[in-house]
Parts: C-alpha cells; structure tokens; sequence
C-alpha cells in the first residue's frame, strides 16, 4: 500500500491549476510551506496479513525528542502530573505530531479527563485518519463517558484499517456484551477475537458462556 | 423530603429531584448502620439484630425507587444488592460457637454457606437489574459499580476488561503484529520485521511470545503484546471490573 502524503493535494491543485506549460512553476508551489509539512511531512500506513506499520516523517529536533522519550517513561510510571504537561508542550511547539496527541490522549484518559483525551485523540485522528490505535483508545473514552454508540463507530474504524486489530476487537466485544446487550455482535466478535488471539484462554469460555445463555 | 411530600399539585421535576437525593443520603446511613453490624455469638440475638438491620435497610431503598429519579433509581438498586451481598457475606464470616469438634465446624460452615448462597443470588440479581438500565440507556457510576461488583461476584461473566494498545513510545513508528502471528513467527523461526526504527510489534520487545491476551477483573492478568511498545509502554487493561467500591 503506497504511504498517503500530506503534501499529495497540494501537489495535484498546483498541477491542475498551470497545467504542463506551469511546470517551471510547479517547483515552486511544491516547495510552499504546507501546515503539516513542518514537522511530519508524510503520515503512511502500510499493512499485510499479520499486521501493519504506521509510519510518519517526523523532522523534529533533538530537544523535542528527548522530551518526549522523558514525557513516555513518567507516563509508564502513572506520574501523569508531570508527563502530561511535557507532552502538551511538545503539542505546542510541533504540534503536527501525531503520535504525541495520541499519547496525550491515552495519558488524559488514565488520569480521568475524558475530554481533554477525546479532543488529544480527535486531533491526532484529523492528522491521521487511519490511525487505529488512536479509534480504539477514542472508543475507550467514549466508553467511558457513556456514549456507547460513538465507541462502538470507533471501535469499528479501528477495524476497518485493520480487521485483526485485536485491541478494537475484544473492546467492541465486550461493549456490545456488557453495555449495549448486543449478543449477536458480542459473539461475533468474540469469536474473531479468539481466532486472533488463540492463547487467551477465556475467551473461548465467554464465547461458550455466550451461545448457552442464547440457547436458554 | 418533608416539602416536596406535602406540595401535592405543586410538585415539580426539581423538587422531587432533590427530595429523591436527600433520601438517598438518609438511606446511605442505614446501610451503614446495618453493614457494621456483625454476627457474634450468641448468633441468634445478633442475627436478629441484623435482619432487622436488613429489612430496614431493604425498605428504605424501595421507597427511593417511588421518586422516579434514574440516577436513585441506580444507586438504590445497586445498595439493595449490597445490603443482600453483605448478609450473605456476614453469614460466612460469623463468629463460630465455641466448643465444637472437628467434623461439627465443617457441618456448620457448610450450612452456613447453604444459608449465604440465596442472598448472594439476590446481590446478583439487583445488580444485574441496574445493567438492564445501561441496556435502557441510563448509564452512571451506580450503574458503572454495579458492573464492578458483578465482576467480583460472577467474574466468569463479567470479569472481562477492555484493554488500550499502551503508549505508542515512538514518534516514527507504530508496528503492530497479531498475537497469533507473532506466535508463528516464532515458532517458524522467522523473525517479525522491525526495521532500525523501534517496533511496536510483540517479539521485538523481548518476550517471543504474546503473553495470556485476556482483560480480566482488577486488571490481573497480562494483556497481549501485539501492539507493545519500544519503551515498554505496556498495554493495560481498562473499565469493568477495575473499581469495587466494597
């Protein structure tokens, strides 16, 4: 699957717009400054049957980095009160990152602000449309704040990309099992689950769980 | 509670609001009142004592049922499903008589646990009633708790935790590889692409094998690896189940 661009539609408008004869001045319209382009020029998916890659052109410095690599080990070690205010500053100062919004997002949730994590997840999924982690992590906050039916469209994003998503899989399970009463989808994707996931013991057991509260 | 009562016809949304509050703040007392009771012996006299405490208690949670407010509605349920879950529980845990042999303790325990069965199957049950509201589209922390609490007491149904992918740890580069790929590509002897570029993908943190990938009750089981992360940001576990409040 060829990487989707940033910069691809204002190549195509520039094209368009001087036609062969604009070539000369081609160079120029593709050297204009793009939003996106200063700090991550390319966002990409690319995917095969086990599983896929999301890659981003980042062209950040060495101070943002080193900041953000501090922001994730604070967060893995639950000290949200510093790491978020590290990451929210790196969403200032390039703020085109997608992984750092995402990574905000996950941090705003396990400290119990939904909303700030769903508008940090609702932005890295306008700079990445495709980002399936960043659906599953929004169903998760959806979820959270009750509003089941806009987890489970997330949830099913999440899948749409990538239909092995194993996180998305198993959440949307146990939202339509738990919260939505939905037994036909609980199954369904508890069995998709447990095809992708055959170690996990319990599933096969919630699933025959399942199809004998349905026979009842 | 005494105004909203006595208003008859001006009785408004907003009163009957405030009144349903207020007598789930006083009907939060008496399940206090009759959760600290304990069965010591004599057992009969505290026994007494205690479903006196109960019937109370059980009462004092109905009438909050008559307001009409979801949200009491939702804690009521969920106190009167606690009120049989701390019986039976306080059952179990009651003060043994003294003097008995051996093979007389296991009797009693054993019809002690025959006593405490039902009313764990009325906590059940009330619980199970609030889901049937968050199926009805009420939702809210009553609801939320009585989803924990079931997840302790029927965990094989409800013990089941969504889990988040972790931090991604990179700001290149998210792989993900599925558990069971991974696996076999494992077993295959042949090694996950990762590329330079830290990898998000299962083998390549180390571990070879996507760990038990279940969410479970209290988050005490590992989630998978697939999807983990370079700087071990780790996948964990979320929601149902994470939050007994007893």
């Amino acid at each position: 699957m060829t990487p989707r661009t940033d910069t691809a539609p204002l190549w195509r408008t520039c094209r368009a717009a001087l036609g062969i004869a604009g070539a000369f001045m081609l160079a120029a319209c593709a050297t204009k400054p793009h939003p996106v382009a200063k700090h991550a020029e390319v966002a990409g998916i690319q995917q095969d049957e086990s599983g896929f890659t999301l890659t981003e052109d980042v062209r950040v410095g060495a101070d943002i980095r080193t900041d953000y690599d501090s922001a994730i080990r604070l967060l893995e070690q639950k000290q949200y009160d510093q790491g978020i205010p590290l990451l929210v500053k790196i969403t200032q100062s390039a703020p085109n990152l997608t992984a750092a919004h995402v990574d905000l997002g996950i941090a705003y949730s396990r400290s119990g602000d939904l909303d700030k994590a769903q508008a940090s997840l609702k932005r890295a999924l306008e700079l990445n449309p495709r980002h399936a982690v960043a659906y599953n992590e929004l169903g998760l906050v959806y979820r959270k704040k009750g509003q089941f039916a806009a987890a489970r469209a997330s949830y099913e994003k999440a899948l749409e990309v990538f239909p092995g998503f194993h996180f998305a899989r198993l959440n949307l399970a146990i939202l339509c099992d738990l919260y939505l009463a939905d037994r036909n989808c609980a199954l369904e994707n508890y069995v998709a689950y447990s095809q992708g996931v055959p170690e996990d013991k319990q599933a096969p057991i919630w699933i025959a769980d399942l199809r004998a509260r349905a026979n009842r | 509670m005494r105004i909203d009562a006595a208003a008859g016809g001006e009785r408004t949304g907003r009163t009957r609001n405030l009144a349903a509050r207020s007598a789930l703040v006083l009907s939060e007392q008496v399940y206090t009142r009759f959760a600290a009771v304990k069965l010591t012996q004599p057992f009969e006299r505290s026994l007494q004592e205690k479903q006196r405490g109960m019937n109370t208690a059980i009462q004092a949670f109905n009438n909050l049922v008559g307001y009409e407010v979801g949200e009491v509605t939702a804690a009521a349920t969920f106190y009167i499903a606690e009120v049989y879950s701390n019986f039976s529980r306080s059952l179990i845990e009651s003060e043994r008589p003294s003097g008995l042999k051996p093979a007389a303790v296991q009797k009693y325990e054993d019809q002690l646990e025959e006593e405490a069965f039902p009313f764990e199957e009325k906590a059940i049950q009330f619980h199970e009633k609030n889901l049937e509201l968050i199926a009805g589209g009420l939702y809210n922390a009553w609801t939320e708790k009585s989803l924990a609490r079931l997840a302790v007491l029927k965990p094989g149904r409800y013990a089941k935790a969504e889990i988040s992918s972790g931090f991604l740890g990179s700001l290149d580069r998210y792989v993900y590889r599925q558990p069971a790929r991974s696996a076999d590509a494992v077993v295959t002897g042949q090694a996950t692409p990762s590329g330079q570029q830290p990898s998000a993908s299962g083998p390549t943190t180390g571990s070879g094998q996507p760990s038990s990938a279940s969410g479970s009750a209290n988050g005490a089981s590992d989630p998978p690896s697939g999807g983990q992360s370079p700087t071990s940001s780790s996948p964990a576990t979320e929601g149902a189940g994470n939050d007994p409040t007893h």
